[in-house]
């Protein structure tokens, strides 16, 4: 069969002595510096993109990934050790996690974590490969209108997914849109909102732009609210979960790793939402779900499987059609193009030792979390213990090194402080800036694909419905917007009529 | 209803933030042609987008008037400074600078304002003058943007540069700058982790990755 030729030589490349300790690296320097708290994967990928750079394509990009399963694995740590929701998708992990690790059995909830995560991790692995090839295929059909509508798409799920107002969401997506305009014009090369400023004309780098957001603004906003973090002082008592706690977490385990999968698939950033729908299936489907919120295990199984196998398969939209789902993947876009690889279905037929071998590595790397995350629970501990008054400016500290080393330039640190001060910024306004990101990262692309359609269509707006999968996928853009204002017009009704009443 | 309020004084800022951006933008972009949709000259989107973001900017602060929200959270200006300041230092000091180009011009007219901005806020405090108060808070930042745009054109006049020090300096320079942002640093422990986290980056980042990080120009050369 195809599926298995294609893996064995994917396994070939993975399995080669340099690449097995590249990923080895890559997950566990992920997971130090993914426990970290206030610091996530995006954070992480943005601070260790360097380490990368003097590698060959094929073991670099097997690194990221592990780097990329390492600090997704050690924010899920922290979440369960201390509380803390290293990103939006271990939120989740924090309410039964936590809850376990202080009744004692933190061991056991870190047990079942990674085992769950390595049970959706292959799953997901298969996934992909089976995947893979058909959905490259499909890419062919997809011209510049397809492409468009297809990221509109994305976009919306994206302001659908983000927390809080609608209107901020969307008006999230659209500075980020807005930020992707600044440098020089693709088709004339006109510099465009660059003041004359020798640095921007490439653009604002997009590591510079998220490690602003996401590392600077978030060590400002942590450093606001005084020491509270409690280290469980409970034993970590035993890792491995005992025969009943593995057939109660089983079930929740499998439909996670569905649900998640599913999910992580989706374009704009599907994956955040699977730890979520895990949690309240299981909460739906349990005899007993008061038991939720203090300390189930099908609340850690089920979100943490979810988790994973959402990472793995948003690589799927990245490796078939060369568009990033969210901001992790648009790191790795960055990588990839350092590298010399242009991610998009082409991919796969000029560089088959890459494709596969990075989708074997993600199921070696699965289980190298596994084997070296369970050792090594009592170190992630005793880190954890570090203040945050010593872990900040060492967090910094890396921020800038890790920026000065991607382009070597000192202005981009500086340019990264500045978006630190921004993002600070948009969180005092109430905004979440993660549907900013996306906006960035598909904005290049989704300007270039409109270009080009409307010069194709001479100008008609008409050419995005009236070819049928872009129709469709306007469509479904338009039904998950309307779905998704419909509750907050009711919302919003209700304000105005408490307030005339 | 009373008398004129502002139900959500969040949104409503957030909204001037994002008027300001959208008109900022199309600013910048006035120069540029719109073309045609049929060829889209460079200036069609970041215009459109522009309008766009401005729009979405006033939406969002018609409704705060009308929708209760959250008030306007505090801005820890401690902690922004002194991050801030400790990664524009190292930007400054890796591999040295003049201030001939704009960047580092706007950049050591920021430091220097600053400087003299927590000099005067030290005095302020010590003479019983509330900072506190959004308009108070409003003042000083107005005061400190004039101050960097006046020190910006003064600069080149007093030709200040920044010395070349190198990973090894300019790494405890950025942590133990920044470690003023928190009232809970120990100066001790600080500077040795410093010492330290600066040394396993040499380390690190020199030697075992091989990535052209400045260690010591003055010392080592390049």
């Amino acid at each position: 069969m195809d599926l298995f030729s294609n893996l064995s030589l994917g396994f070939g490349v993975a399995l080669s002595l340099k690449n097995l300790a590249l990923c080895f690296t890559g997950c566990f320097i992920g997971t130090l510096i993914g426990v970290l708290p206030g610091v996530g994967p995006i954070a992480t990928i943005a601070m260790l993109l360097p380490i990368t750079f003097g590698i060959d394509p094929v073991g670099a990009l097997i690194m990221l990934a592990g780097i990329y399963y390492g600090a997704q694995y050690g924010g899920s740590t922290t979440a369960i050790l201390v509380n803390i929701p290293g990103e939006a998708t271990s939120v989740v992990t924090t309410l039964d996690g936590h809850q376990m690790a202080k009744q004692g059995r933190a061991g056991v909830a870190l047990g079942i974590s990674a085992i769950g995560s390595f049970i959706a991790g292959s799953f997901a692995t298969i996934l992909i490969a089976a995947l893979g090839a058909p959905l490259t295929k499909l890419a062919l059909l997809f011209g510049p209108a397809e492409y468009f509508s297809l990221m509109v798409m994305g976009l919306c799920f994206a302001v659908v997914l983000a927390r809080g107002s609608i209107l901020k969401a969307v008006a999230m997506i659209m500075l980020g849109l807005l930020l992707s305009t600044i440098g020089t014009d693709l088709e004339t090369g006109q510099e465009r909102m660059t003041f004359g400023f020798a640095p921007l004309s490439d653009g604002l780098d997009f590591a510079v732009l998220a490690m602003g957001i996401f590392g600077f603004a978030e060590v400002i906003k942590n450093l606001e609210n005084p020491e509270t973090r409690d280290v469980v002082k409970q034993k970590v008592g035993r890792l491995l979960p005992n025969g009943t706690e593995m057939r109660q977490a089983a079930a929740p385990i499998a439909r996670g790793t569905l649900l998640g999968s599913i999910l992580g698939i989706l374009p704009g950033n599907g994956a955040v939402l699977g730890p979520f729908a895990s949690y309240t299936l299981e909460k739906k489907l349990a005899q007993d779900p008061s038991r939720f919120g203090r300390g189930a295990i099908e609340g850690v199984a089920g979100p943490e499987s979810a988790n994973n196998a959402g990472a793995q398969t948003s690589f799927i939209p990245l490796l078939t059609l060369g568009i990033p789902p969210n901001a992790v993947m648009a790191l790795m876009v960055g990588a990839m193009t350092i590298h010399g690889v242009i991610p998009g279905p082409q991919v796969m037929t000029k560089n088959p030792q890459l494709f596969w071998g990075m989708i074997a590595s993600m199921w070696i790397g699965n289980l190298m979390l596994l084997i070296i995350n369970l050792p090594l629970i009592g170190l992630w501990v005793k880190l954890l213990k570090v203040p945050y008054r010593l872990m900040f400016p060492a967090i910094l500290l890396f921020c800038c090194i890790g920026i000065y080393s991607i382009n070597n330039s000192p202005v981009d640190v500086a340019m990264t402080a500045f978006f630190g001060l921004f993002g600070y910024a948009l969180v005092k306004f109430g905004f979440e800036p993660a549907p900013l990101l996306l906006g960035y990262v598909l904005g290049k692309l989704l300007e270039e694909k409109m270009r080009q359609a409307l010069i194709i269509s001479r100008g008609s707006f008409m050419t995005f419905v009236e070819r049928p999968i872009s129709a469709g996928l306007l469509l479904v853009a338009l039904v998950i917007l309307v779905v998704a204002l419909l509750p907050s017009i009711s919302k919003k009704r209700n304000v105005v009529f408490t307030e005339n009443s | 209803m009373g008398k004129f309020r502002i139900a959500s004084p969040q949104d409503f800022a957030g909204g001037l933030f994002l008027i300001a951006i959208g008109l900022g933008a199309y600013w910048a972009s006035s120069n540029l042609g719109m073309g045609t949709l049929r060829a889209m000259g460079p200036g069609m989107l970041p215009k459109s987008l522009a309008v766009i973001v401005a729009g979405l900017g006033a939406l969002l602060l018609l409704t705060s008037f009308r929708v209760e929200g959250p008030g306007l959270e505090r801005w820890s200006i401690r902690g922004l400074f002194f991050v801030l300041l400790g990664s524009c230092l190292f930007a400054l000091t890796i591999r040295g600078s003049d201030i001939s180009g704009t960047p580092e011009r706007i950049a050591s007219a920021m430091l220097i304002a600053s400087v003299i901005f927590l000099a005067a806020l030290f005095v302020a405090t010590r003479m019983g003058i509330a900072t506190d108060g959004h308009a108070v808070r409003a003042g000083m930042l107005a005061t400190y943007v004039a101050a960097v745009f006046v020190i910006y054109h003064v600069a080149p006049v007093i030709d200040l540069s920044f010395p070349a020090i190198g990973l090894i300096a300019a790494g405890p320079l950025v942590a133990i700058v920044s470690a003023f942002a928190s009232p809970e640093t120990k100066w001790g422990e600080v500077i040795m982790f410093a010492t330290f986290m600066t040394a396993l980056c040499a380390g690190l980042f020199k030697y075992a990755l091989g990535l052209p990080i400045p260690l010591a120009p003055w010392l080592l050369g390049y």
